[in-house]
């Protein structure tokens, strides 16, 4: 299974689907996508970690929380992320941890604005979950 | 003109300002995306796209959408956008091409130095909350208190530099940790900052008043309110969603998502929005104040000497109240102009283009006035995407082929530069053209780039 793909569906910005057997997994490899946009995520290793707790309305509602959430603490702690841990309780509650090292241009590629509504879903596959993202840039 | 019949549910007709050429490179879903504007509630006729239009979030990038308080009108996060308050100052000088050309290595690396830029740089400032707080309520009279910039700094920039009645309690805790630490920053992707060439004039009377010659050099910084500005954009839409359901406001797109004008989550957005209008003119006039030093460092002048003076300051990415006349009678508005400029009459208007293309200073009119809610286009609006420009262009040619034309780039990452590739852009001329034919705004000068910065 792959863990996310881009299309060229956005004159201005980016769209990718990601992929995963389960909800846990699909969150994590969205952030892996969204990361792979913001930086060279095979120069970043593990040397930092930021833990995120969440709740969210429903499992999509939750899915935009995290994301955007790993991008106001990538800025607040100046941090890009490479890997990360997801644990999904009750369909919408998150415990997670974000790994990366210390932000710098040498390893970044662009700003992601936010994370928009646009075809923003999460659909069941035949092995898992895919979920399209949006990302202003 | 797409009249209100073409589509159950419109209120309202939509204008779209464009030539034969314009149109075609205008989308069908920016279109139909300005369709949807004339649906909401309180939409005062017409709901506007500019030459520059392409598809956006909501609302197309290039558009203009107008509501009326006491209609029921809306006020909308998503049709403000996530880049509140992006915008553009300009600074004059009274150095030729020549003398700049012959230091421009040094400016552009000196610059790059000088003003954070790219993903993952770290600002100079590190602001505390105190400092925040004066910052959102305050603007650029902040930066100024503090020693970034002069008087007339402020008033030669859109609302003095502040708008009033920001009120940072309206702003979450998520996104001023994230302001604290990137006023005085460039940003990324189609942000720069640019030492631009007046090659033509074609008002001399408005571009002698405002300090313009031809053969000086001017310096263009393009950029917004940051992370602070992107996370009260992402707040808001969670918040005005729930508020488009709570009011039985019907979203033909969940990307409009808005308030009522008149309603508390309505002006609670108004006010935040406010605070990131303020950070964001801050933020200009921060990185004006460090372009200065750079200018007085490498000409060894001081840069009252060097006439380094704002021409102008202004947004394209804003919700306004303002008073229009509006079928004989004035009434007060809420304007979103998102990817679009304000045009009042005789006040300067400026049109970036793309990177290695010319941008332009023009001049705010009358007709804008009674056509257009005192608006214009914004800039030269993408007309390929960033991965089909990965694909077809290298960052590296792109890098020469600006300097064999004579021109020097840096940019924080290479790829930027393919992404950003000039003519992955529409033709910001063919748009100037149309917006001066149109009478929205006028012509005063060219401005073509010489050196280039990119985050």
């Amino acid at each position: 299974m792959k863990a996310f793909e881009f299309f060229d569906d956005l004159t201005s910005d980016a769209l990718f689907k990601a992929y995963g057997k389960t909800y846990e997994e699909l969150f994590e490899n969205a952030a892996r996508a969204l990361f792979s946009l913001i930086c060279d995520t095979s120069k970043v290793p593990d040397r930092y970690s930021v833990a995120i707790k969440l709740e969210g309305e429903n499992i999509e509602g939750l899915l935009y929380d995290w994301l955007s959430q790993l991008l106001a603490e990538s800025e607040i702690n100046a941090l890009f992320f490479s890997n990360f841990r997801v644990t999904i309780n009750e369909g919408n509650k998150l415990d997670a941890v974000a790994y990366g090292s210390r932000a710098s241009p040498r390893m970044g590629k662009v700003q992601v604005k936010a994370i928009t509504k646009y075809k923003f879903s999460i659909e069941k596959t035949d092995d898992g979950f895919s979920a399209t993202v949006s990302c202003d840039i | 003109m797409l009249p209100k019949a073409v589509r159950p549910g419109m209120r309202v007709n939509a204008v779209i300002l464009a030539n034969k050429q314009a149109l075609e490179m205008i989308e069908d879903e920016a279109i139909e995306q300005l369709t949807n504007v004339a649906m909401l509630p309180g939409v005062v006729e017409p709901v506007l796209a500019m030459p520059d239009a392409h598809w956006g979030y909501g609302l197309p990038m290039g558009a203009v959408g107008a509501f009326d308080p006491n209609d029921n009108g809306i006020i909308s996060s998503g049709m403000t956008g996530f880049d509140i308050n992006c915008g553009i100052n300009l600074i004059s000088s009274n150095l030729s091409a020549a003398a700049v050309r012959a230091k421009l290595r040094e400016l552009v690396n000196n610059s790059f130095k000088a003003i954070p830029c790219g993903v993952g740089s770290k600002g100079k400032l590190r602001l505390n909350k105190d400092e925040l707080n004066g910052v959102l309520k305050y603007g650029m009279k902040w930066a100024v208190q503090q020693g970034y910039g002069v008087q007339e700094d402020i008033e030669r920039t859109e609302e003095n530099g502040a708008m009033e009645e920001a009120d940072p309690n309206k702003v979450s805790d998520l996104a001023l940790r994230r302001g604290m630490d990137q006023l005085g920053t460039l940003g990324s992707g189609n942000h720069f900052l640019e030492f631009q060439e007046v090659t033509e004039i074609f008002d001399e009377e408005a571009a002698k008043k405002w300090g313009i010659e031809k053969g000086k050099v001017c310096i263009m910084v393009h950029c917004g309110s940051r992370g602070l500005g992107h996370q009260i954009a992402t707040d808001y839409l969670k918040i005005h969603e729930k508020a488009a359901e709570k009011y039985g406001i019907k979203l033909p797109d969940k990307q409009l998502a808005c308030a009522p004008i008149n309603s508390a989550e309505g002006q609670d957005y108004f006010k935040a929005m406010k605070c990131a209008v303020n950070y964001s003119f801050a933020n200009r006039l921060i990185i004006t104040h460090w372009m200065r030093g750079v200018f007085e460092h490498v000409f060894d002048q001081k840069w009252r000497e060097l006439g380094l003076n704002t021409v102008y300051g202004l947004a394209h990415n804003i919700c306004k109240q303002e008073k229009h006349i509006i079928n004989g009678k004035e009434r007060e508005v809420y304007v979103h102009r998102k990817g679009a400029t304000r045009s009042f009459p005789d006040l300067p208007v400026l049109i970036a283009g793309s990177m290695g293309t010319s941008s332009w200073l023009l001049k705010g009119t009358y007709e804008a006035m009674g056509l257009t809610f005192g608006s214009t286009a914004h800039g030269a609006g993408r007309a390929m995407s960033r991965e089909a420009a990965i694909k077809k262009f290298w960052g590296n040619n792109i890098k020469s082929e600006m300097e064999k034309a004579g021109r020097i780039v840096r940019a924080a990452n290479i790829k930027v530069l393919a992404e950003e590739a000039p003519q992955a852009y529409k033709d910001v001329d063919a748009i100037i053209e149309t917006v001066h034919e149109a009478g929205v705004s006028l012509k005063v000068a060219k401005l073509v780039p010489l050196g280039v910065i990119k985050g």
